[in-house]
């Protein structure tokens, strides 16, 4: 093997004479766009006050990523969840009848206290978030897709009142779990709190086609609904069809019946 | 030789002969010209293309007094470049929003062009890429920037990037608080 020629290309200097806190700001906003939030949060936001200044430019907040990163992976090794699942983020939630339950909270994007202040994530149209043990909703007002995957604090009667009530412009919600996780019980119909709604998918939920006809009935625009490993069979699969005539797709996806 | 023309029809002609042209002439802030694709020059740069829509290229080099000699030739050197590797224009997308836009990672010889970049080069191609607001030399460098920071500490980027730490303890201490709500950990 021989070593790639490098012709004629010049050695970059080691040291730098420009004053990098010069950078305009917009050179530097795009710049911290490719670096992702964690990199933002824990270096470059310290380095300077121009740097900061540019940080704080609300487009790099529409969309937070902050998955598989090597920070992630550390603080979620110190926890009990499974590292080479990738991780994410995020706060704590007001589900389970509003008792919250202890766990790991790894991170929270947009959660109260420096929200207000701040212009990130009001504005936050996307949240996904995936094996969060403390989820909040809110200070996301703004938000028009939602997905908790494995998620396993959030659930239970009032999940769905809850979020309707704090993201008004929520059009696309998913939600799965690992197990079955009682996660809508008689209270389906309050899907219809989320007034915006136009796509719902849920996995791994333990809801009977009663809920399902709730929901149906309950989302007020529904185009997409996808739902799998439901606990019962369709019982009344006319009248779920009858509903279901108004999607624009779906996907269900039953289980083998059960007694 | 040249018959006595009114300054009108002179002008007309200068016109129609660089409308002909298909490169233009670029000036930097220390004199220097550069002969640039003319189609690259509109395609990359958005400053660019609105000045030679509107007829405000110079035959004699366009001034460009924001931007040195040694950051206009890379500019120049990028367009060339571009213009004979990459045909498409559909490389260049039109959404300025820095998350959301596709990004198309750099190809080989964008990323050997900003590599073998000193420091300060760098800094001054990404000052006039911005300028001339050239979206994927923007992209290019702004990639490079990035990889030289991620991971690193902030006293680690202050020393890449010779950066005077302008923060007191109190504002430190401040900024922690501030951004402790992406990392608590109560």
């Amino acid at each position: 093997m021989e070593a790639p020629t490098t012709g004629d290309v010049p050695v970059p200097e080691a040291a730098s004479y420009r004053d990098w806190s010069e950078l305009p700001l917009d050179a530097l906003a795009w710049v911290f766009g490719k670096l992702g939030a964690v990199d933002i949060l824990m270096g470059a936001s310290y380095v300077c006050h121009s740097w900061l200044d540019a940080a704080k430019v609300p487009e790099l907040w529409r969309s937070v990523d902050m998955s598989n990163h090597v920070v992630v992976d550390r603080i979620m090794g110190t926890g009990t969840i499974d590292k080479t699942r990738g991780g994410d983020c995020t706060a704590k939630d007001e589900a389970e009848d509003g008792k919250e339950e202890p766990g790991e909270t790894l991170f929270c994007i947009g959660v109260e206290g420096s929200v207000a202040e701040k212009p990130p994530s009001p504005g936050l149209k996307v949240r996904f978030l995936k094996y969060c043990s403390d989820v909040s909703n809110e200070g996301f007002s703004q938000l028009e897709d939602l997905t908790l995957l494995y998620c396993d604090d959030v659930g239970g009667r009032d999940v769905y009142e809850a979020t309707g009530k704090a993201c008004r412009q929520l059009r696309c919600f998913t939600m799965m779990h690992d197990e079955d996780h009682d996660q809508l019980g008689r209270e389906a119909l309050r899907v219809a709190a989320m007034h915006e709604l136009r796509s719902l998918t849920l996995q791994g939920c333990d809801d009977t086609n009663n809920e399902l006809v709730c929901i149906l009935d309950g989302c007020p625009q529904p185009h997409t609904l996808s739902f799998s490993t439901w606990m019962a069979a369709p019982e009344s699969s006319q009248t779920m069809l009858f509903g279901l005539s108004v999607l624009g797709s779906a996907l269900l996806h039953f289980p083998p019946l059960r007694k | 030789m040249e018959v006595d023309k009114g300054k009108g029809e002179a002008e007309e002609t200068r016109k129609v002969a660089e409308a002909d042209r298909d490169t233009v002439t670029l000036k930097s802030s220390d004199g220097k010209l550069f002969e640039v694709s003319k189609e690259a020059a509109a395609r990359l740069s958005t400053v660019l293309a609105g000045m030679i829509a509107g007829g405000s290229i110079d035959d004699n080099g366009t001034d460009l007094k924001q931007i040195g000699s040694e950051a206009l030739e890379n500019v120049v050197d990028y367009c060339n470049k571009h213009a004979n590797s990459i045909p498409s224009a559909a490389l260049i997308s039109s959404s300025i929003s820095f998350n959301t836009a596709p990004f198309k990672e750099p190809e080989e010889w964008e990323r050997k062009f900003v590599d073998r970049l000193s420091h300060d080069a760098l800094f001054d191609l990404v000052e006039a890429a911005n300028f001339l607001g050239m979206e994927r030399l923007l992209d290019v460098t702004c990639h490079k920037i990035s990889e030289m920071m991620k991971g690193k500490s902030p006293d680690q980027i202050r020393e890449v990037f010779n950066i005077k730490n302008d923060y007191t303890k109190e504002e430190l201490e401040e900024i922690r608080q501030e951004l402790a709500w992406a990392f608590y950990d109560d």
